[in-house]
């Protein structure tokens, strides 16, 4: 039947060294004579001088990873690394396309019911998992439900999850499931699009937890899975059964290189294809001409967040006066060269929804500093603003780890002296500032938000995600808002949505919540051997692996 | 012999107890758990719990030793990640090989170098050549080994392209003679830098050592020091 099909000759698949290496290094040396053994060791030498070719085979593929992924099941693991490697290996139910609109993968089509509370997705047919076995409605049901079972140790099961209630999923025939929403959610599908479907008869009644699946993946996606040595390499081939076309690069290479410095001359050298790079590197590889250069927008901003429930910064003139008084422009085009824009609203520019029409505060001291005496801060002798004897000074709490967090922080507690206002530095942990990140824990911070095309800025600045549990940490609170993205991210239809989120942000960038810093590019080097990209954008260059080629 | 070295094994136990508790101690003491590495804005707090329930972390901490502990005593086993999930001793195993590869080579490649280079300095202890070995073992001594890694990279690599500066091989298979080349190849730089920050130290460390059990042999000024060297 199907499983009897004769097996595409993968050259790396059909590998006959298992052997650990050194051992049988040790068989080949035991086996000849002392003097032949020096002479073979010595040939062994010289060849690897010689074989000094440092770039990856014709047919090979040589990716950077930042770091080793945690696990390779994508129902587990969302963290970077996890994320780039299951993308290649997996499939979703529906997908982003290189513009951010939601296009099927598993999902052929799919209608919501008019309620907006039941969606009924028809499955493509004909797509089967890398053993072989085909592909049906079971496996999405059994993916999400176990994702959201409570011992599946996910840190994500939010993602299905609408208004407290997770969503309930079934499957009436196999090339059909349902989803039942409690209430009508527009960024759902956006969610589905990160999740990527795993095999029910591979891990079906085993802990998904411990599973030995989690390091040897099986999926529906365009590469197979070969090997992963820890902290090394994972190696993919290429699935020749793929249902939007075989692709056309063998084999995918992922080098685990943590250190900024070592990809940087990892790619300079050809060890590997293409690499991220930083604003400082930039101007250097567009100058050498010998890589093929992309920057794009990411779906990120950074902000510096004042926790709105201290009295210190109730008054909508002292944070209008901070605003003015730190420039922004001088501080992008310091820390970022060429990586930035100053941010004036909190949707940034990839998002289809961002505008620019919103109120922004130039650079301006005079300005500031007149908002500050209307609201009643003098400056004392020493220069520095008070009220009733009480001097205007905060601490700025910034992540160590984040380079331009730290640069900034200085940039704004330098501005902000000028104007005459003390601000401390403390620089932190990131797991620690995040947790600090709490009405009444803190003054004021400098944080970045990552969001996508369909993002549910409720969870940022809704009045009821303030407190512990919520992500409205600033203590943000504006009825107007508020009614806007309640009504937002439970329409379905795109123009309101549009019309909705710009008076969104015309309303935050008046209230100025925030001090909005910059928004951030990434920028890729890939070498010219590589083609196939998809366009550059928040969605990366790699987003259709199948239609990558290399150039002999 | 063999009493003594079983009497050596038991006396070794509760030392390795006692080092497991310690260890437990100091990593489960330190701010934080497993949990907080996947903190972000976006994760919530209540997720971190439900999870931190299902690996145990909320039980106190000597209950979760004993469990441990149990776990190891009664079926071999070492735990399990809490962050990914596999089994210890697997993630454990499947370094080892590299680790014998790479530190074996260049413990080998530094003995070979050092014992002679010990030898020779003890023996002509004060002379010409005992004087530049014990330069170049202090030199050898004296430079941080990231440093000479990163200088390794910079010439081998990036100026001169002869050798890999990232992995422990190509990553593809090919002929069994191609492989074992391939790996020589990717460990030639970094076993060149741990074998010039170790073999300083242990020439010395020969040298000083054949100085005082050639002094406790030989006590008289006429004795020929090669020949109870080697005697």
């Amino acid at each position: 039947m199907e499983l009897t099909k004769v097996k595409p000759d993968f050259s790396i698949e059909s590998d006959p060294m298992r052997r650990p290496l050194l051992s049988r290094v040790c068989r080949v040396l035991l086996h000849l004579r002392p003097r032949r053994s020096v002479a073979l060791l010595v040939l062994i030498l010289s060849l690897a001088f010689v074989s000094c070719d440092l770039r990856p085979p014709r047919d090979v593929l040589a990716l950077a990873l930042l770091a080793d992924p945690i696990t390779l099941n994508p129902i587990l693991a969302f963290e970077g690394p996890s994320q780039t490697v299951n993308s290649f290996i997996f499939s979703t139910l529906v997908r982003f396309n290189e513009k951010g609109e939601i296009v099927g993968d598993l999902a052929k089509s799919w209608d919501p019911s008019p309620d907006g509370k039941r969606w009924t997705f028809h499955l493509r047919e004909g797509a089967s998992w890398h053993d072989g076995h085909p592909f049906a409605a079971d496996d999405v049901v059994f993916t999400y439900e176990t994702m959201l079972h409570p011992t599946t140790n996910c840190y994500n099961r939010g993602l299905l999850q609408v208004a407290g209630k997770e969503v309930e999923f079934s499957s009436p025939d196999p090339h059909t499931v349902t989803a039942v929403l409690q209430a009508p959610f527009a960024p759902f599908l956006a969610n589905l699009a990160v999740i990527g479907i795993v095999p029910k008869h591979l891990l079906e009644g085993q802990d998904v937890n411990r599973s030995s699946f989690n390091a040897s993946p099986i999926g529906t996606g365009p590469f197979r899975f070969v090997r992963w040595r820890a902290s090394d390499h994972i190696l993919l081939s290429w699935n020749p059964d793929y249902y939007n076309g075989a692709p056309r690069v063998k084999s995918i290479l992922f080098r685990i290189v943590p250190e900024g410095e070592a990809r940087m001359i990892a790619l300079e050298t050809g060890q590997i294809d293409s690499g991220a790079i930083s604003a400082k590197d930039y101007p250097r590889l567009a100058q050498n001409g010998r890589f093929q250069l992309f920057s794009w927008f990411d779906y990120i901003y950074y902000f510096m967040a004042f926790d709105l429930s201290n009295p210190l910064f109730e008054d909508i003139r002292v944070r209008r006066a901070m605003a003015h008084a730190v420039d922004r422009k001088h501080i992008v085009e310091t820390v970022l060269p060429g990586m930035g824009r100053v941010a004036n609203g909190p949707i940034p520019p990839a998002s289809e929804y961002h505008t620019e029409d919103v109120e922004t505060y130039p650079y301006d001291p005079t300005e500031a500093s007149r908002l500050l005496s209307e609201a009643g801060w003098t400056r004392n002798r020493h220069g520095y603003l008070e009220r009733g004897g009480e001097p205007f000074s905060f601490t700025l709490l910034f992540s160590q780890s984040a380079a331009p967090c730290e640069k900034a922080a200085v940039f704004i507690q330098s501005y902000l002296r000028n104007i005459g206002i003390r601000v401390k530095l403390r620089g932190m942990d990131f797991s620690v500032l995040v947790k600090t990140a709490n009405p009444g824990d803190f003054q004021a911070l400098i944080l970045d938000w990552i969001e996508g095309p369909e993002f549910d800025y409720y969870t940022e600045w809704d009045s009821s995600q303030i407190g512990k549990e919520g992500m409205n940490f600033m203590a943000y609170r504006n009825p107007r808002t508020d009614a806007l993205l309640r009504k937002a991210r439970t329409t379905l239809r795109k123009d309101v949505r549009l019309a909705l989120y710009r008076d969104f942000q015309r309303q935050v960038a008046t209230d100025a919540p925030y001090l909005f810093l910059w928004y951030q590019k990434s920028a890729v080097a890939v070498s010219p051997r590589v083609r196939g990209l998809a366009p550059p954008g928040p969605w990366g260059l790699f987003l259709y692996p199948e239609r990558l080629e290399l150039r002999p | 012999m063999n009493r003594y070295i079983i009497s050596r094994m038991v006396q070794f136990l509760p030392l390795l107890l006692l080092i497991t508790i310690f260890s437990y101690a100091l990593i489960r003491l330190a701010p934080g758990d497993p949990t907080t590495f996947f903190i972000s804005p976006k994760v919530r707090p209540e997720e971190r719990q439900r999870i931190r329930e299902n690996l145990g972390l909320n039980r106190p901490l000597p209950i979760q030793y004993a469990i441990w502990l149990k776990n190891l005593i009664t079926r071999g086993n070492l735990g399990y990640s809490m962050i990914n999930g596999r089994p210890v001793s697997e993630t454990i195993l499947e370094r080892l090989p590299y680790t014998v590869a790479l530190m074996g080579t260049a413990y080998l490649l530094a003995l070979l170098i050092a014992i002679p280079m010990g030898i020779m300095g003890a023996v002509r202890r004060g002379g010409g050549l005992d004087f530049s070995f014990t330069i170049a073992a202090f030199v050898g001594i004296s430079i941080p080994s990231f440093w000479l890694g990163l200088v390794a990279i910079y010439l081998l690599t990036l100026k001169w392209g002869l050798l890999p500066s990232v992995g422990m091989g190509s990553g593809v298979s090919g002929s069994l003679f191609s492989q074992i080349a391939d790996a020589a190849h990717h460990l030639i730089a970094p076993v060149l830098v741990l074998v010039i920050a170790s073999f300083g130290f242990w020439s010395r460390y020969v040298r000083g050592g054949l100085r005082s059990s050639c002094l406790q042999k030989c006590p008289a000024p006429s004795c020929e020091p090669a020949g109870t060297l080697f005697a």
